[in-house]
């Protein structure tokens, strides 16, 4: 049983190599390969979490801090359950617009090792593994990101690398002063907090400076400010990967790294003690205000979404540095609920350019009345990122407002609401635009709504939107069972 | 119990199905609807409290309640609507199903909001109205529809967000939601209360027309359509008052200050609301500003139930006039509806005289504004009565000059009132030398008449036999807390005279301003003066707003930038470095061989000046060539940048 963990990190890997090295160039062969394979995947990851108990895999040892450690807890599980869930849906939706985009056979395979590799994410066991696929999700997604081959694609390719690389090398100084200090790295829940007594004055400021370091060093996937900039750029990227991969798992590997330090390896009671959070704490504020007010003044449609992605990934790591039970209930189910609203308004973006060729502001004017579904959907996951009751993001923004206040600063639950309002302001137009101006040509009563197999996923997503916002319960409970063993 | 005025609400969508058939079913519905509150009312009557709770939705579960206020309330809401639709299924021409589909989220949310016992369903349902009802608003789908849709979401969202903060911290310090347990905890919080309460003011107060607030009342009543607008200032307006009076009464318990502000605020929406309505010439604007200073009213209503805890005049006053206006407003706004339809026409002067001959608009015009002037007989007369009764008592229990102040402000207010209805009728059914030719002449269909003439007698009703009401209003004071009134002698003299008073003194507003200063043109293309010189959202909001948000937009601009900003800068600097370092080093060289020739003075062989070009030159190229190169150089900056980043945090952290 306990190499299924393995299983379901190679199976995914093998297989994106195997579609590379075969080169499987008959489209259905291929699609049914990979659907299967996404499914079966999740299939694995189901088991694992019904199984319910705490597994471990330990592959290589070369020393205490080197060695390569898997381990499920309920935070895996939960990553690795929305990351192979919106697989499916994804793979469903860009089977069919890969088509426009072409050498599908690159496309898919380095798909699959993406996955493979952030079940590894998800599924290590201690910061050296984590952080080993942590460089390899940036490897295995920069053929992605450069899919198109343009210039200007592989002008912003680079600028992924760099900030990346740049990032894990941070990571890496931290890691080391780690090592100096003399942990071992493994995730355990509360981490240095459990031995908090048995460290000295000096050592404190090292693991502040180590904390800082990780932080931002992860932080750059997660795109905090100053780091942030590689993420509208990256929206060169063919549509199904500035879904999947920059709002879902590039990004939110990110903030699991973040999570895994902050709690597993420090541990909420030291972060505490931190002055860094301080400044760590003014970054995200930023990042919140700059990504919301921002999107408002961008015409593209993808990159407004990706300076969304920006503030939103912001509320998510606010969540994090809170260190208190709400807010961290909040980020978390924040977690959820962007990534399914987010993936949802990806599509429908998608959906448009693929059967249009339509990207800006100007351009969708009456799309809503050519393409009705794809727009009500898109509607839907607006309203719910905004934040607006009932929807899904409703729940986490009122945990992470709570969870402001009780840490007496009422200034960042201001401006949360504060940035929900420009979320307002920068999807609601795009409804607007949509449904209510007239569009240029005549052609009007023509339906434009995708084919099936791309449509599918968004309604289902779109109902997977709604179900969470109206029932929130099961997940919060789930969430909530995380939280309470780590603050 | 409660369940199927909701359950009837998610299915419509009959698109299929022929145009009577459906009108038919609007009407049903709404109808049923009606039936279904009509039905709650022995329940309520028998003094039972009716309680819902279904958990599990939205984490908290849905916690309805029903009392006898909220019943009132909801009575009102259905009974409004029931008549709305049957108005504007003949009323509208185009998309009936998309604005009775929204229409009816519409209703079950403003229902859901009235029943809501937690406030976290309260928000919901707030904001689930505020959107639905942004399709009722742009319905007409005119450009500038959905410039007034965008400032109404706007707002709505704003205000939305703004309530929200005010339930987090209430939450927060409270620990619940639930109104009745609220109550007793949130008296003894400090100060924090009146930051809770400001906010939740501020969140109601948007859909309450209250005043700095207000801004987009009057575009959004001039733009939309009549139904839309009877909607908004019968039922939706009383969302915002009934949060407000929620918020006042029995959350912060008639709290001095706070009852004290909402008061002023009412009073000062009386005046600028009738102030500003005296001169506007589009019939739907001057609704639209009357209907914020009836709100006005109401809002001085709440605010004297705070400040005279048990006073059962302001409690009855200030629920008939909740319900009052509904009715001559909703009333008024059929009229001008009917006169709409049959000349295709808003502005005043350009109706110049054209009522002369149309009786049956004449009277239900007349109705209206009599029974909104507060004219005895009508019902206007009972709850201003009333309202102006407590307002003494206020003065005597209080005896401060203040609220003599505020008596007078009353008066003034109601004589604005009487001012602009006045204007109104003398524009269109009096007056004018001839009628315009332009105008058309269709017809109203008979089906329209119902309603209007419901709503006639419901105005007049209330009017003279108040007692009606007296039992659903005991029930409501219940809850309030307040001593059931069961007769009331409202024609009496003095009460006559505060009635008369304001009229007389509106007419003589109206003839002062008319023939002493013309300023309302009577010709159609006159100069308008609208009070444009102090319009709040372009002269105040907007101006601010806007450098604000191009302020945030550049700085944050900068922000995104910055980190490649620095990065070419470094690399920029050090160019500069390359090149001034290059400059003193040939400098040098070229210095020292001058030195050394003039130390000398040997006729050491000095470089020929074109070999030191040479020189120079394969330097620069070097450089040229490293600046290509820099690219490469430029990412290890950045690298570098990191590490300084690093080191600045170190240092933050010794510290």
């Amino acid at each position: 049983m306990n190499l299924l963990i393995l299983f379901s990190i190679i199976l995914p890997i093998t297989a994106g190599l195997l579609i590379m090295l075969l080169g499987i160039q008959k489209g259905k062969i291929r699609n049914i390969l990979v659907s299967v394979l996404v499914i079966v995947e999740c299939a694995m990851i189901v088991q694992l979490a019904c199984r319910g108990e705490k597994l471990t895999l330990q592959l290589f040892n070369l020393s205490d801090i080197l060695s390569i450690y898997f381990h499920i807890d309920k935070l895996s599980i939960l990553f690795a359950l929305l990351v192979s869930v919106l697989w499916i849906f994804t793979t469903f939706y860009s089977q069919v617009y890969m088509t426009h985009e072409g050498k599908e056979v690159q496309f898919f395979s380095f798909y699959l090792i993406t996955l493979g590799v952030t079940m590894g994410i998800a599924f290590s066991g201690n910061l050296f593994t984590l952080y080993i696929f942590y460089e390899l999700l940036t490897l295995s997604t920069f053929p992605l990101v450069i899919h198109s081959g343009s210039r200007e694609a592989l002008q912003s390719g680079k600028k992924y690398l760099i900030y990346s690389f740049g990032g894990a090398t941070i990571v890496l100084f931290g890691m080391i002063l780690l090592g100096a200090i003399g942990s071992d790295m493994y995730f355990i829940e509360n981490g240095f907090s459990n031995k908090m007594h048995f460290i000295s004055e000096n050592q404190q400021h090292l693991l502040q400076i180590a904390y800082g370091a990780m932080f931002l060093g992860f932080g750059v996937k997660a795109a905090i400010v100053p780091f942030h900039s590689w993420l509208p750029e990256a929206m060169v990227a063919p549509t199904p990967v500035s879904a999947l991969l920059h709002a879902v798992a590039v990004v939110k590997s990110g903030v699991f790294a973040l999570l895994r330090i902050s709690y597993y390896i420090f541990g909420a009671e030291i972060v505490r003690g931190f002055e860094i959070t301080q400044y760590i704490s003014i970054l995200i504020i930023l990042t919140i205000l700059m990504g919301s007010l921002l999107a408002t003044a961008q015409k593209n449609l993808k990159k407004r979404l990706a300076y969304s992605t920006i503030s939103q990934l912001g509320y998510i790591l606010l969540g994090i540095i809170l260190l208190n039970p709400d807010a961290l209930s909040g980020g978390l189910l924040h977690l959820v609920n962007h990534a399914v609203i987010k993936i949802t308004l990806f599509f429908c973006v998608g959906a448009i350019y693929f059967m249009t060729g339509y990207k800006t502001m100007d351009e969708i004017k009456g799309i809503g009345r050519k393409m009705p579904v794809t727009m009500c959907c898109f509607g839907v996951a607006s309203i719910s990122l905004i934040g607006i009751p009932p929807t899904n993001a409703f729940a986490s923004k009122w945990l992470l407002v709570l969870g402001g206040i009780s840490e007496n600063k009422m200034i960042f639950s201001a401006i949360l609401l504060l940035s929900a309002f420009f979320s307002a302001v920068y999807l609601l137009p795009i409804l607007f635009t949509a449904f209510f101006q007239k569009s240029q040509d005549a052609s009007m009563e023509e339906n434009l709504d995708p084919s099936q197999k791309m449509l599918i996923p968004i309604v289902a997503l779109t109902g997977i939107v709604l179900i969470l916002g109206l029932f929130p319960n099961p997940v919060l409970g789930f969430i909530k069972g995380i939280t309470q063993t780590i603050v | 119990v409660i369940f199927p005025l909701f359950g009837c609400v998610g299915a419509f969508w009959p698109k299929t199905i022929s145009d009577r058939f459906r009108e038919i079913f609007y009407i049903l519905l709404t109808g049923i609807e009606l039936l279904f509150v009509l039905a709650f009312y022995p329940l309520v009557m028998s003094q039972s409290i009716l309680q819902g709770f279904i958990p599990n939705i939205m984490g908290i579960g849905l916690f309805l309640k029903l009392d006898g206020l909220r019943y009132l309330f909801i009575l009102l809401a259905s009974g409004i609507w029931f008549l709305t639709t049957i108005y504007s299924v003949k009323y509208l021409e185009r998309k009936k199903g998309r604005y009775f589909a929204f229409s009816f989220l519409t209703l079950s949310s403003t229902i859901g909001l009235f029943l809501s016992e937690n406030l976290l369903n309260l928000f919901t349902f707030f904001e689930i109205m505020s959107i639905t009802s942004y399709m009722l608003v742009i319905h007409d789908e005119t450009d500038e529809a959905y410039e007034a849709g965008k400032l109404y979401i706007g707002m709505a969202v704003g205000g939305g967000m703004v309530l929200l903060m005010g339930l987090a911290l209430l939450y927060h310090y409270t620990g619940t939601l639930n109104i009745g347990e609220i109550q007793n905890r949130l008296s003894s919080l400090g100060n924090i209360k009146y930051l809770i309460g400001a906010l939740m003011l501020i969140g109601f107060g948007v859909k309450s027309y209250m005043f700095p607030l207000h801004i987009w009342v009057p575009k959004v009543y001039t733009t939309s359509s009549i139904p839309a607008g009877a909607l908004l200032s019968g039922v939706l307006l009383k969302t915002g008052i009934f949060g407000i009076l929620i918020t006042t009464a029995i959350l912060m318990k008639g709290d001095f200050i706070f009852s004290t502000v909402v008061l002023v605020l009412g009073l000062l929406n009386m005046l600028i609301g009738g102030f500003l309505a005296f001169f506007q010439r589009n019939l739907k604007t001057i609704l639209a500003y009357s209907g914020m200073s009836q709100a006005g009213y109401i809002l001085v209503g709440i605010g004297l139930i705070g400040l005279l805890l048990d006073s059962t005049e302001a409690v009855y006053g200030t629920l008939f006039h909740i319900l009052n206006h509904a009715a001559f407003k909703v009333l008024l706004f059929m009229t001008a509806g009917l006169i709409y339809i049959m000349t295709g026409e808003f502005n005043i002067y350009r109706l110049n005289g054209w009522g002369k001959n149309k009786i049956f608009v004449k009277i239900t015009a007349l109705i209206g504004m009599f029974a909104m002037a507060g004219l005895p007989g009508h019902n206007g007369y009972i709850s201003k009565t009333l309202l102006h009764e407590s307002l003494i008592q206020a003065h005597a229990f209080y005896s401060d000059k203040f609220f003599f102040l505020l008596e007078i402000a009353f008066v003034i207010g109601s004589a604005f009132t009487s001012a602009y209805l006045l204007k109104i009728f003398m524009a269109i059914f009096t007056g004018g030398k001839e009628p315009s030719k332009q105008l058309g002449a269709n017809r109203y269909r008979k089906c329209m008449i119902f309603p209007v003439i419901s709503l006639v007698f419901a105005v007049l009703l209330i009017g003279t036999v108040p007692k009606t009401l007296f039992v659903l209003m005991a029930e409501a004071s219940k809850v309030l807390n307040v001593h059931p009134l069961f007769s009331y002698s409202f024609y009496t003299v003095s009460h006559l005279k505060t009635a008369v008073i304001p009229i007389l003194l509106g007419i003589a507003i109206y003839i002062l301003a008319v023939r002493k200063y013309r300023c309302m043109d009577t010709k159609a293309n006159g100069a308008e003066f609208s009070g444009s010189w102090i319009n709040l959202e372009k002269h105040v909001y907007s101006p601010i707003l806007k450098t604000l948000y191009v302020l945030g937009l550049n700085v944050f601009y900068y922000i995104d930038q910055i980190l490649v900003r620095v990065v070419l800068g470094i690399k920029h600097v050090l160019l500069y470095l390359y090149r001034l370092g290059n400059y003193i080093c040939t400098y040098t060289v070229f210095l020292w061989n001058r030195i050394v020739q003039r130390m000398f003075k040997i006729s050491v062989q000095t470089q020929s000046p074109s070999a030191n070009r040479a020189e120079h030159q394969s330097v620069f190229d070097i450089i040229t060539d490293g600046s290509a190169e820099l690219s490469s150089i430029t990412y290890s900056v950045f690298i570098f940048a990191f590490v300084l980043a690093m080191v600045f945090i170190v240092s933050f952290g010794k510290m």
